[in-house]
């Protein structure tokens, strides 16, 4: 019977191919949107991390209005509450890193400058960083002074009677960091006699473990209180809902265009079935004339579609991996390079574009057996 | 062997109210040639299709060695078919896509042990032997028509039931088909035979008339 299925599949070749071209599409779109959103989504998570920390954590002390006004806290809090955080079972993140910042009259110019430590990261993971990784005696100058002041990477430039090396300086933001002038945080404690000093501890995606109906914050707010009492901790809520907004458009849309596109080609599949079928009505009518009961006639029509179903879920996996890799960079202008094809696609594509076919081709395959054969023989 | 006791078949179409086969009673015993004789539309093959529980009659009762055709389930009547009978149609009906020794196979639905050489033997006998491989699109309709009657005797049936199968011959080719249905009958097979017109060539144990619906002799 196999054999019969695909001889008929090599007779018939023209009405097989656009059955499984129709499969292929459908699974190349899927494999599409599935590997591409992977990549959309780390898209979303390196835009929102640009965006910049999503919590940040300030001494109970910290005067908000010049916190809001100037972008950070005026009051100072130990740097082993950096430790004292990140130990705290009850928490988890994606990076933290302790900051210490100070307003300077600079060269006649107002400048914060900026110490910040090197990132910690959970579990040892090695992450991409947020902030900028310098080394003692370098120095990163915001737009504001260095356009100011004209100066360029590689020059040396003074503050508060030590030599620095320009690493390189920042284009414009528009926002208050244009102002900043960035250095390692023990270089700055050093220079402003403030060892084991920081003035505020940042961190992305920080989750307290909450349940539905709790408020994270509240939550989160409560809990630093056992591990940081004379904290107070801000989030910005902005940012990690416009994450879960992004994550959820990319839902709806797959939501929306999925159903339309399965039932798109399935009509199409049961209409080239059912082509196929009237096709075959001599054939049908003589296999009943000879003995061959209802089983063996959907069979040989289902099995048809299998086949088809398997070819098609190859191809379009193929063609959807492909398509995911070559367009998927333009799409994706950041995270476009690490589009990698997802492999365990080619086995839910090999299993479930055959049984998809095959419910598209259960009706004319219920269609054929049901037709009285002796009117298919009589049609001759 | 087989018979029909007072069958009917009427096909509603619309408010058409069409009679195909009307009061018909039949008797065919085992290894009889019966020759079925009428003009178009008299009801031949619906009497054929009946006869091979193809059909499921209006009317009357169809037995089969004393079993109840006309009351079987689909099921039961395809295992008829497949165990009693074999079928020959004017326009052959070859799968196309299978070679000729594939296509005499096929009328075998449950395959044994030596049914290849079985089909090689008819084919031989039909004077196929060099066809074997072919499609039946590289066949001439004479040569397609004796592949059908391979087809139909490879399962060595109880009775073949033929629908004008010289129909669309020539002389030649006609006389290779007879022949064969002659000799079937010969070694004990049943044959009923539709036809429009009489057939010289053969000489059947009895020849039966259809006219609208009705047999007339």
């Amino acid at each position: 019977m196999i054999k019969q299925v695909l001889q008929e599949a090599r007779f018939r070749k023209f009405t097989f191919l656009l059955s499984a071209l129709a499969v292929t599409l459908a699974v190349a779109l899927v494999v599409f949107f599935l590997t591409t959103s992977e990549a959309s989504n780390r898209e979303t998570i390196r835009l929102t991390r640009d965006m910049g920390f999503n919590l940040r954590i300030v001494a109970a002390n910290t005067d908000m209005d010049h916190f809001w006004l100037h972008g950070f806290s005026d009051q100072l809090m130990p740097e082993s509450w950096v430790d004292r955080f990140v130990q705290y079972p009850k928490f988890s993140f994606a990076h933290v890193t302790a900051a210490l910042q100070q307003r300077l009259r600079w060269r006649d110019r107002q400048v914060v400058l900026t110490g910040l430590s090197r990132e910690i990261e959970p579990g040892g993971k090695v992450k991409t960083a947020m902030t900028y990784h310098l080394a003692p005696g370098r120095v990163i100058i915001g737009y504001g002074p260095a356009s100011a002041l004209d100066i360029h990477a590689g020059q040396s430039v003074r503050i508060l009677d030590t030599d620095f090396y320009v690493e390189r300086t920042l284009a414009e933001t528009g926002s208050e960091e244009d102002q900043w002038i960035y250095m390692d945080l023990e270089s700055l404690q050093q220079l402003l006699h403030l060892q084991g000093k920081i003035s505020e501890i940042k961190a992305l995606n920080c989750l307290c473990l909450a349940t539905d109906q709790q408020d994270p914050l509240l939550m989160l707010r409560d809990q630093l209180k056992q591990v940081l009492p004379q904290a107070q901790v801000i989030m910005n809520k902005t940012i990690a809902m416009a994450r879960e907004r992004q994550r959820l458009t990319m839902e709806r849309y797959f939501a929306v265009l999925l159903p339309a596109l399965l039932i798109g080609c399935g009509l199409f599949i049961a209409s080239l079935s059912m082509i196929n079928v009237r096709d075959r009505a001599r054939e049908i009518g003589i296999l009943r004339a000879m003995g061959y009961g209802s089983g063996r006639i959907v069979f040989l029509f289902l099995a048809r579609a299998l086949l088809l179903g398997l070819v098609g879920g190859l191809l379009g996996f193929i063609l959807g991996a492909l398509a995911s890799l070559y367009w998927g960079p333009s799409v994706f202008k950041i995270t476009g390079k690490t589009i990698l094809p997802m492999y365990d696609l080619l086995f839910w594509s090999l299993i479930l574009a055959p049984l998809f076919a095959a419910l598209a081709a259960s009706m004319p395959a219920a269609y054929a057996v049901n037709q009285d054969p002796a009117n298919l023989l009589r049609e001759n | 062997m087989m018979e029909l006791l007072q069958v009917a078949k009427v096909y509603q179409k619309n408010s058409h109210r069409i009679a195909a086969l009307e009061n018909i009673t039949l008797h065919i015993s085992r290894g009889e040639f019966v020759l079925v004789c009428g003009p178009s539309g008299s009801g031949k093959s619906t009497l054929l299709l009946t006869l091979g529980a193809m059909i499921q009659p209006s009317a009357g009762a169809v037995r089969f060695n004393g079993r109840e055709i006309h009351r079987a389930t689909e099921k039961e009547r395809t295992l008829f078919r497949r165990q009693h009978l074999g079928f020959v149609f004017q326009m052959f009906n070859l799968l196309p896509y299978m070679t000729v020794l594939e296509n005499v196979l096929m009328g075998q639905v449950l395959r044994q042990p030596g049914d290849e050489a079985t089909a090689r033997q008819w084919l031989e006998r039909l004077h196929l032997q060099d066809r074997l491989q072919h499609k039946p699109s590289e066949l001439s309709v004479g040569e397609c028509q004796r592949v059908a009657m391979a087809r139909a005797l490879i399962k060595k049936p109880q009775m073949l039931l033929a629908d004008e199968p010289t129909g669309n011959l020539d002389a030649a080719n006609a006389g290779q088909i007879l022949t064969a249905l002659s000799e079937y009958h010969r070694q004990g097979g049943t044959v009923v035979m539709v036809t429009h017109g009489s057939i010289g060539a053969i000489r059947a144990d009895r020849t039966v008339y259809l006219e609208q619906g009705k047999l007339v002799a």
